[in-house]
This record gives structure tokens, sequence and C-alpha cells, in this order.
């Protein structure tokens, strides 16, 4: 009778687990910790630059970045390669506009990000 | 960022695991006998499987959602050509008589999109080296043609010649790499202590010196040990190695 039910329930657990790692990416990109809340942090970082506070911003892209590559390696199984590279190309522009103290390109990168991050792991 | 290598080979575990629970659904058609839908919407499925395992640029899911789909499809048109006659012979091809009393049936041959060239091969590989010796050549829908020779140039049965013969059965390993299968021993009617007997008649002690051994049709113990005792082995090979 085990072996029966293995059968069965051995192939229904590994499809279940496999749709779970291919689709777990919308779950997976919410905040676990205290060290991976990227969209917090960018938010912040919008609201830094609007009040022109550089110092504060810096420090949120640096922490948005640390978050992201947190992010990164629960989500890369279940999204698109060029996805991952957009956001990340994203996260680089804006850490250079902070640096630069440009808050009109950051303002357009933050967007962008916005936009990305909605759709990932859809 | 992204780990390709890992992402690769967890998305290839995924892949080669549904893939393999998927074809044990689809059951046992044998490779021989695919007809030539089969044939393609396998590679299409296979196909979909490989970009599911490598394809980064689009998520596993995706390429997992078609794969489903087209396994879902082929299971639900095996199960309807099961059940339904009608759609069975509008889904797969029916079987056409190509050659009727040793005479090619060209109408039947073109349809079937088939070259006299062609035919004469498959009847060359049925032993068939005279078209006229054929009552009916029959090209089923898996591409292989069903040769049934005139009744005079059939190859004579037992029953033609009125021989008495021992009822057919089957071979029933008992023994394989030094391990005794207990089951196929009841099978056979047979206990432990006959096995043994025999054995010992062969001048075997152990059941681990055997590497292979099964009860013939004629209740007799074949037995092949892991020393042949063969001072020179046949060697088939005409190149030399080492391979």
């Amino acid at each position: 009778m085990p072996r029966k039910w293995l059968v069965y329930a051995l192939p229904i657990f590994i499809l279940v687990v496999s749709v779970a790692v291919m689709t777990g990416g919308y779950f997976l990109k919410k905040p676990f910790g205290e060290d991976d809340r990227l969209v917090e942090s960018i938010q912040q970082l919008e609201k830094d630059v609007r009040e022109k506070k550089w110092d504060h911003a810096k420090e949120h892209a640096e922490y948005a970045n640390k978050a992201w590559h947190k992010i990164v390696n629960r989500i890369q199984f279940s999204s698109e390669r060029d996805y991952l590279i957009e956001i990340n190309t994203s996260l680089a522009r804006i850490r250079g506009g902070v640096e630069a103290k440009d808050d009109k390109g950051i303002m357009e990168e933050i967007y962008l990000f916005y936009d990305l991050w909605k759709y990932l792991g859809k | 960022m992204m780990e390709e290598s890992i992402v690769v080979f967890v998305r290839a575990v995924i892949t080669f695991m549904t893939l393999l629970i998927y074809t044990r659904i689809l059951g046992k058609q044998q490779m021989g006998n695919l007809s030539y839908f089969d044939y393609i919407n396998g590679i299409v499925i296979g196909s979909i499987g490989g970009t599911a395992a490598t394809d980064l640029s689009s998520t596993a899911w995706v390429h997992w959602v078609g794969l489903t789909t087209f396994v879902g499809l082929t299971f639900t048109f095996q199960y309807v050509t099961l059940k339904n006659r009608f759609l069975s012979k509008m889904i797969d091809a029916e079987p056409t008589v190509v050659v009727q009393d040793g005479k090619i049936l060209e109408h039947n041959l073109s349809k079937m999109k088939i070259k006299y060239d062609e035919l004469t091969m498959l009847l060359r590989q049925k032993n068939i080296f005279d078209i006229t010796q054929v009552a009916y050549a029959v090209m089923e829908p898996t591409g292989s043609l069903s040769v049934l020779p005139k009744a005079q140039y059939q190859p004579a049965t037992p029953q033609d010649l009125q021989i008495t013969v021992s009822p057919a059965k089957m071979m029933t390993e008992v023994i394989i790499d030094g391990l005794l299968i207990e089951q196929n021993l009841q099978q056979r009617k047979k206990d432990r202590e006959w096995l043994k007997l025999q054995l010992q008649a062969q001048g075997i002690g152990d059941v681990k010196e055997v590497a292979f051994a099964a009860i013939l049709p004629n209740e007799q113990l074949y037995v092949d040990r892991f020393e042949d005792h063969i001072k020179k082995e046949s060697d088939m090979s005409d190149y030399k190695g080492p391979f």
C-alpha cells in the first residue's frame, strides 16, 4: 500500500514543488527581513531626492543595491534574465545619479524601477 | 546578479522530472510505432522542454505551461481515440491495402505518398523479393508495411505437418547478479531446496557464484556463472582498440 501511495504522491509532490519554484517570484520579491526592503528604500530615496537630501539619498541607494542582490537570489528561478538585468541597470543609474546629484535623471529611473518592479515575477 | 548556471541546473531538473512524469502518463507507445503526427508532436514537446531548461530570456513557467498544454492535448486525443471509433479513424490514419493478390494498388499508394522504390524496399525488409507472392500488403499508419504472403508461400507450421509439440512457455529468471528472485521461483512452483540441488548438480555451492540463472520452458535450470571459463572470447571488433 505505501508503494502504491508513493507512485501517485511522489509525482504530484514533484510537480507541485516545480510549479512553486517557477511561480514563486511574486511572493518571494516581498521583504522577509530588515535588509531586503527594496521598494521602501526606493520610495525613501525618491523623497530624499525631492528634498535634495543627497547624503540620505546615497545611504538609501546603497541599501537598495544590497537589498536587490539579496532578493535576486530568491527570485532568479522564476524571473526573466532580461528583467533582472534591467532592474540592475536601473539601480546602478540611480546610484550614479545620486553621485552626480542629477535629480531629473534619478526620477526617470525611479519611475522606470517602479514599473519594472510591478511586473517582476508576474 | 543571477547565477545563470545554478538557474539552468534547477530549470533542467524541473524539466527532466516533468518530462519523466508526463511521458509515464502518456503510456508506453513504442518509438517504432509512432504515427507521423506522434513523431512531430514528440519533437515539439522535446523542443519546448529544451527551451524551458536553458532559455533564460523567458520564465520557465511559460514554457512549462506550453509543455503541459501539449501533453494535455495529446492525452485528451489519446483518450478520445480510445473511446470513439469514428474520431479515432479521423485523427489517426487508417491502414491501407497497397498490394492485393500480387498487384500494386496505385491509387492507394499515391494516397499514402509512397514511391514504388519505397514499396519494394519495405517488401524486401519483410523478406519478399517477388511481389507475386503477396496476397495482401497493408501500409500501417505508423509507416510500416504488414505483409501476408499467399498461402503457398507461407512457411509450414507444426500444425500443417501434424507434428505434436510441447506447449510454448516462457523462461523465468531466478538469479540475477548473485541475488535470488524468490517471487519468480514461486511462480514456477519451485522452492529453494530444488534450486540448491540443481546448482549442486552443476558444482555450485553458493547463489553468489551465479551471474544469471533461469528456469527454461522444459523445467531445466540454465546457469551462467561469473566465472565463464572461456579461454579466448570472440572479438567482434574490426579495429584495434583500446576502447
